[in-house]
């Protein structure tokens, strides 16, 4: 009995994870969307004479050096870290998933090609790699999304790659070939939508992990430029008056965690109920 | 054994001349080239000649690909390149620079995988209690928050509010504290976490249950039997991450001004210090290849299974 139960408790402990990251998400989606109408204040015009003032009813947050209102940049922030986790994760999961396929269809010396170029870049710390590409483009937001988006599609191929291999053996594969199906149409038509559930979980949990990187590199200086309010860029700004106006950077920080525990979670439980549909699968399989 | 140990080390070859070879070409294809930037205003203005000398003076008249060579020649000999902003050889720059950093690594990666491994196997023995899920809650929030962010919220309460610590400087043992702990708290989180689920694993396990049937003593089955068997998967990870916890060494550094190899990279990025930043880069990918060199022989210590031929 006790073996039965357990994974039964984890089911449900993992799907609460879902709920919670998936409404902090949504939640945050909608804060994004409605940047405008829900702060109050100007996220890039501030007024001197509010310089550094302390949270307050006029300015929930403080303001920081300039007078801006740090409740107003964070809401608008939102889209920055949005954008950056949206796009990163488009383009990651796009080469990724061609190339896993490719590579677990294929196999071979594509295989080999795919697979030798995916060691070198996990042979490397991923933050230092974007550092360097951010040396390479400059300073901006769009290079940022260019920079993480070519850098961080290794581990999504290897997961594409994994899951081509399992359903490569699968019959219905078997018999698209034996028809004379061809090989790009097996692959983007057969395969690649039951790649997809493997490659939406990674994408969700490497989003809160490019946001991170997104808001290191900010933070030194080499990612989103002033007078855009990224939140790695807030953290630094407030950095000088940690002492006077601990506001400045506490608050981006925690926006920043919150997004990223939302995403840690909704991706967490995405894997969970991914696993249970399989094992359902395997149990129906055993039936027959 | 040697032979697997000397065989996994010349595969780390290969992968250090791609990072060289891509750090060098596409650090050297960028527009601002050195004599653009020794003519920066900020420098003062260099006339046409001077510009032309110093771009012979850097051997950036050469063509690349013999650049390239040069710089190889130099790699082998231990020359890492000539920065001509700080007219220092970058080796000589970047050695002190390296003990810093390694000064806050190996206290926090020590810590970490302590950490990490003690609190998981605490959650996965006792898995479904209100110790297992505070902790796990803990390692979520440990993993999410950025560790510069948890670096200014720590000086902000220790050095700041507390006035226990000191929130910058280098020399003093107090002074590494914060930067280590900033370090430690998302590393020791992900090997938790690690550790909780691959004791989990095995924990339910037939041979765990039949060792204690047997009236082996609950330590000796969770040393001998549970944690012997859980310690694979557990250092697969722990060894990437400590390769990553070295490279998080450079935002750390600039929260703390922390005069190691990190914050001479950022330096270097800001000022375009190219043949410094190049060199930095280098130290950086061959740490985290060494680390995961070291994880893969230590794999093959710790199973008994893996054939290594």
């Amino acid at each position: 009995m006790l073996t039965l139960q357990s994974p039964m408790n984890k089911t449900i402990a993992r799907n609460k994870s879902l709920l919670a990251g998936g409404l902090i998400i949504s939640l945050i989606i909608l804060v994004a969307v409605f940047a405008p109408f829900i702060a109050p204040h100007s996220p890039l015009d501030g007024n001197l004479r509010q310089s550094l003032s302390a949270p307050s009813k006029t300015f929930l947050l403080g303001t920081d050096r300039q007078g801006r209102d740090i409740l107003s940049r964070i809401i608008f922030g939102s889209r920055i870290a949005l954008l950056i986790g949206l796009l990163t994760q488009a383009v990651n999961s796009v080469i990724g998933t061609i190339l896993g396929v490719m590579a677990g269809f294929l196999r071979g010396k594509t295989d080999d090609l795919i697979m030798g170029v995916v060691n070198v870049i996990l042979s490397f710390p991923l933050m230092i790699l974007a550092l360097t590409l951010m040396v390479l483009l400059g300073p901006s937001l769009w290079n940022i999304i260019i920079a993480l988006g070519l850098v961080n599609w290794a581990f999504t191929c290897r997961v594409a790659r994994a899951e081509t291999l399992s359903v490569s053996e699968k019959e219905f594969i078997t018999a698209a070939t034996a028809i004379g199906v061809s090989k790009a149409r097996i692959m983007f038509r057969h395969i690649l939508p039951q790649v997809a559930g493997p490659v939406l979980v990674v994408a969700t949990l490497g989003a809160g992990n490019a946001i991170l990187i997104a808001a290191g590199l900010s933070f030194l200086g080499v990612g989103v430029q002033p007078p855009k309010p990224s939140w790695g860029l807030m953290i630094n700004q407030g950095l000088a008056y940690i002492r006077t106006a601990p506001w400045i950077s506490l608050f981006p920080g925690l926006a920043i965690s919150i997004l990223t525990i939302g995403l840690n979670l909704l991706g967490d439980g995405m894997r969970d109920v991914l696993d249970v549909k399989s094992r359902a699968h395997m149990n129906l399989k055993k039936e027959d | 054994m040697l032979s697997y140990i000397v065989r996994r080390f010349l595969q780390t070859i290969p992968i250090l001349f791609i990072a060289v070879t891509v750090v060098f070409v596409l650090l050297s294809v960028l527009p601002g080239d050195v004599a653009l930037l020794a003519g920066d205003p900020r420098i003062g203005n260099a006339s046409p000649e001077a510009l032309q000398r110093i771009r012979e003076e850097c051997g950036l008249n050469k063509p690349l690909i013999i650049r390239y060579l040069d710089y190889l020649g130099g790699l082998v000999k231990g020359n890492l390149g000539f920065s001509f902003r700080t007219q220092e050889y970058v080796a000589t720059l970047i050695g002190p620079r390296i003990l810093a950093t390694l000064k806050l690594a190996i206290p926090a990666g020590v810590l970490a995988l302590s950490l990490g491994v003690v609190l998981g196997s605490l959650a996965a023995i006792f898995s479904g209690s209100l110790i297992d899920f505070s902790l796990m809650i803990v390692a979520v929030i440990g993993i999410s928050a950025p560790a510069f962010w948890l670096a200014v919220l720590l000086m902000y309460f220790f050095a700041v509010t507390l006035q226990l610590l000191p929130p910058s400087g280098y020399g003093q043992p107090l002074c590494s504290v914060l930067p280590v702990l900033s370090l430690t708290i998302g590393y020791s989180a992900l090997i938790a976490r690690t550790t909780r689920a691959s004791v989990l694993d095995v924990i339910n396990e037939d041979y765990v249950t039949t060792a204690r049937g047997k009236g082996v003593s609950e330590a000796r089955v969770l040393y001998k039997h549970v944690f012997r068997n859980a310690i694979l998967p557990i250092m697969t990870i722990a060894g990437l991450e400590m390769g990553s916890l070295f490279a998080g060494t450079v935002i750390i550094e600039k929260v703390f001004s922390w005069p190691g190899l990190g914050s001479f990279l950022v330096n270097s990025v800001l000022k375009r210090d190219i043949a410094a930043a190049q060199g930095a880069i280098l130290i950086y990918f061959s740490v985290f290849v060494f680390i995961n060199f070291l994880t893969d022989i230590l794999y093959v210590y710790a199973d008994p299974t893996i054939t290594y031929e």
